[in-house]
């Protein structure tokens, strides 16, 4: 009987020791935007620097789209893993009990940084946090849409009050490629252009000779968060129904690489995103990285466009394309080193600061520019397991108060919600 | 033998008058801007056209309305009308969408037709209109539209980039597909709410996108409910001014009625006329010749 009980005992223990272990797997999806910032923030929530393996389609952590991190936070061993396919894409997945997103399989163990590069993953997960550079309430994946009723989801107040959601600011730039002649856009040239998808320079330059010389309007599709946020802040509509074109290398296939050459813009197909379908023209890219790289990318002399059953050719140095994307995505694929893109200002301010700290943009800051939204930590609070949320909690805090691309505490302006009108958070002279 | 081909002949003859008195009602010109025209010349509700689909698609006419005032605020409707093709200026006849005006009794009011109580004078709480574009079919942004001759006695004008309201008109229809199930009783009407961005409602005059109709269409492309539309065809790409096609009645039964507007009789129908009168010549003959035998 004595050792019975010592048996069931040592039985007890094991079982209790191993659900004490127990490791919490978290599964992060949204904005590629705040990729990079994410990852770090992930990083630095660890009681100590995590494993880590990222998917091939970037050489660091901080690029790639999916990633898988494991080691303690709080004493308590977690698998962290990410999978960014934009802020639309996270609201609607977390907020979908149905919808899941592809993540790395689980209990890969990657190596301490630089990390371990793996194929891309295709384990299906219901994600538990969205990353979002929207309000939901902005995004089309709020209340009933599409006969889906989706989740309110809650901004996560942090693990220190008054340290939560939103995270921080995401500021982002209008960017054209390389030789491009202009300098500058203004929303009522976004209207037209994105509108129309293709329309004279000379719009843009007040020049008679360029009005032979088109400009093509590149982008997101509608799961992204910069889209919704360049749309709502030039007046082209938060929501709105716009053209894109796609660009194609002679193959015919897909532009994401700075390395291929296009030699073709057609209309982007129509596509179904997350059961959601998209109209011919109105679709994009679902990586910023990928769209950057791709106006990042030299175009064949001629280059072709190609509208329904009519194509046109134009000398090379003549088409101008122009694209809107994050500042992560800009600097490091776009506006650095030879053959950079060019940073146009936006209603007559340019952001700059290509790689650096925009904390200390003071064009930023005190609300010159304006093309920024906020970024949020979203979860379900009805269906988010207690040591998930204690991790999104702290990734919160983690965000706020040190890993932001831009910190709301050293922004002296604010807004209601995406795109409205900037105001001081001061009180007026 | 003579005598079976005059009975058929004349049979004919009174088939085809009665024909050619509904489409000569249907042809009046100077329909469109007034108010609903009598039930005899509203169009011949026993000709169907076919039958919408359910599901927006580029080049689809969608009838739209918005709600000033009373029962059914915060909402407004679309019908899928299908394909935009067969309005054309020679056809006449009722849409076939179903149990419209039960549709609308029951989620806007019994006096949906007739009330008026938003305060704005001279519009009916209900303000409608139809519109279809070549939004991503040859990416033409070709445009539809109705008008209310009230408001704009000429058709609307063109311009090379019509691409704005394009894109507008298929948001709408998007938002259609994304609203959940046709209502009962209907072939293609949904009650949708006049919130989302890209309502209808909201790219009337003082919704969400600027103070006239799709960004486009200056100052409205609606009137009441009981205002017969003009509706025309506005092709990009050129200086000319758009092309009326004919117009549309919004009855009180909720029929929906196109008239077109140059209907002339087909060629088939001259001959039916033809083939009549000589069936009435015959008819008169034989009665002649029995009197004559009497």
């Amino acid at each position: 009987m004595k050792l019975y009980s010592k048996l069931t005992l040592s039985l007890l223990a094991l079982i209790s020791a191993a659900t004490l272990n127990a490791q919490t797997k978290v599964y992060i999806t949204g904005s590629t935007a705040y990729r990079a910032a994410t990852t770090t923030a992930i990083q630095n929530i660890f009681d100590s620097p995590p494993t880590f393996a990222f998917s091939n389609n970037s050489s660091s952590v901080g690029g790639a789209n999916q990633a898988i991190f494991n080691g303690n936070i709080g004493g308590n061993p977690y698998q962290i893993s990410t999978s960014w396919s934009g802020s639309e894409a996270g609201i609607q997945t977390v907020a979908d009990a149905t919808q899941n997103v592809n993540y790395i399989a689980d209990g890969t163990v990657g190596s301490i940084s630089p990390g371990t590069s793996v194929a891309a993953g295709t384990e299906a997960h219901h994600p538990d946090v969205a990353m979002s550079d929207t309000f939901q309430s902005t995004s089309q994946f709020n209340g009933t849409f599409n006969g889906v009723t989706y989740a309110s989801l809650t901004e996560s107040p942090g693990s220190v009050a008054g340290h939560g959601s939103p995270v921080g600011i995401v500021p982002f730039k209008w960017c054209a490629n390389n030789g491009a002649t202009i300098t500058s856009v203004t929303s009522q040239m976004l209207r037209t252009l994105y509108s129309a998808g293709k329309i004279p320079l000379a719009l843009f330059t007040g020049a008679s000779a360029d009005e032979t010389k088109p400009v093509i309007a590149l982008g997101r599709n509608p799961d992204s968060g910069t889209r919704l946020t360049a749309f709502a802040e030039s007046g082209i509509g938060a929501l709105a129904t716009v053209r894109q074109f796609q660009p194609q290398d002679s193959a015919g296939a897909l532009v994401k690489a700075t390395t291929s050459t296009i030699t073709k813009f057609v209309v982007w197909p129509a596509e179904t995103i997350n059961g959601v379908g998209v109209s011919a023209f109105n679709s994009g890219y679902s990586s910023g990285g990928d769209l950057s790289k791709a106006m990042r990318a030299v175009t064949s002399d001629p280059v072709s466009v190609t509208i329904g059953a009519t194509t046109t050719t134009y000398t090379a140095a003549n088409l101008t394309r122009i694209a809107y994307l994050g500042t992560g995505d800009a600097d490091s694929n776009l506006l650095a080193g030879a053959g950079a893109g060019v940073e146009l200002s936006y209603n007559g301010v340019t952001l700059g600061n290509v790689g650096g700290d925009y904390n200390t943009v003071t064009a930023l800051t005190e609300g010159k520019y304006t093309f920024w939204g906020f970024e949020h930590l979203l979860y379900n609070s009805s269906t988010i397991a207690a040591a998930v949320q204690t991790a999104a909690d702290k990734l919160a805090t983690q965000l706020h108060d040190t890993d932001a691309v831009v910190k709301l505490s050293n922004m002296k302006v604010t807004r209601a919600t995406d795109g409205a009108k900037v105001t001081a958070t001061y009180a007026a002279p | 033998m003579i005598k079976n081909f005059l009975k058929i002949a004349s049979l004919a003859a009174a088939t085809t008058v009665a024909s050619s008195i509904c489409v000569s009602a249907a042809i009046l010109p100077g329909m469109d801007g007034g108010t609903m025209p009598s039930a005899a010349i509203r169009g011949d509700s026993r000709i169907l056209g076919p039958t919408p689909s359910g599901t927006y698609s580029d080049l689809d006419a969608i009838l739209g309305f918005r709600v000033l005032a009373g029962t059914g605020s915060g909402f407004e409707g679309i019908f899928d009308l299908g394909a935009v093709s067969q309005f054309k200026p020679s056809t006449s006849f009722t849409l076939s969408l179903g149990s419209i005006g039960s549709f609308m009794t029951t989620n806007f009011g019994s006096d949906w037709f007739t009330r008026s109580t938003s305060g704005q004078v001279g519009k009916t709480d209900i303000q409608w209109g139809v519109v279809a574009t070549d939004n991503s079919t040859s990416f033409s942004s070709d445009l539809w539209s109705s008008r209310n001759p009230a408001v704009r006695s000429t058709p609307w004008n063109s311009a090379a980039d019509q691409s704005g309201p394009s894109n507008d008109i298929a948001a709408v229809g998007s938002v259609f597909n994304a609203g959940g199930a046709v209502a009962a009783g209907t072939t293609s009407a949904k009650k949708l709410s006049s919130s989302n961005a890209n309502s209808w409602t909201n790219y009337q005059p003082g919704g969400g996108h600027g103070s006239i109709s799709f960004e486009y269409f200056n100052p409205t492309n609606e009137g009441n409910t009981n205002t017969v539309l003009a509706f025309d065809q506005v092709l990009a790409g050129s200086s000319n001014p758009g092309t009326k096609l004919g117009t549309f009645t919004w009855n009180s039964d909720g029929t929906v009625v196109w008239n077109g507007a140059t209907a002339v009789p087909e060629p088939s129908t001259y001959a039916m006329m033809g083939l009549g009168t000589l069936g009435l010549v015959g008819l008169m003959i034989l009665r002649r010749r029995r009197a004559a035998r009497a």
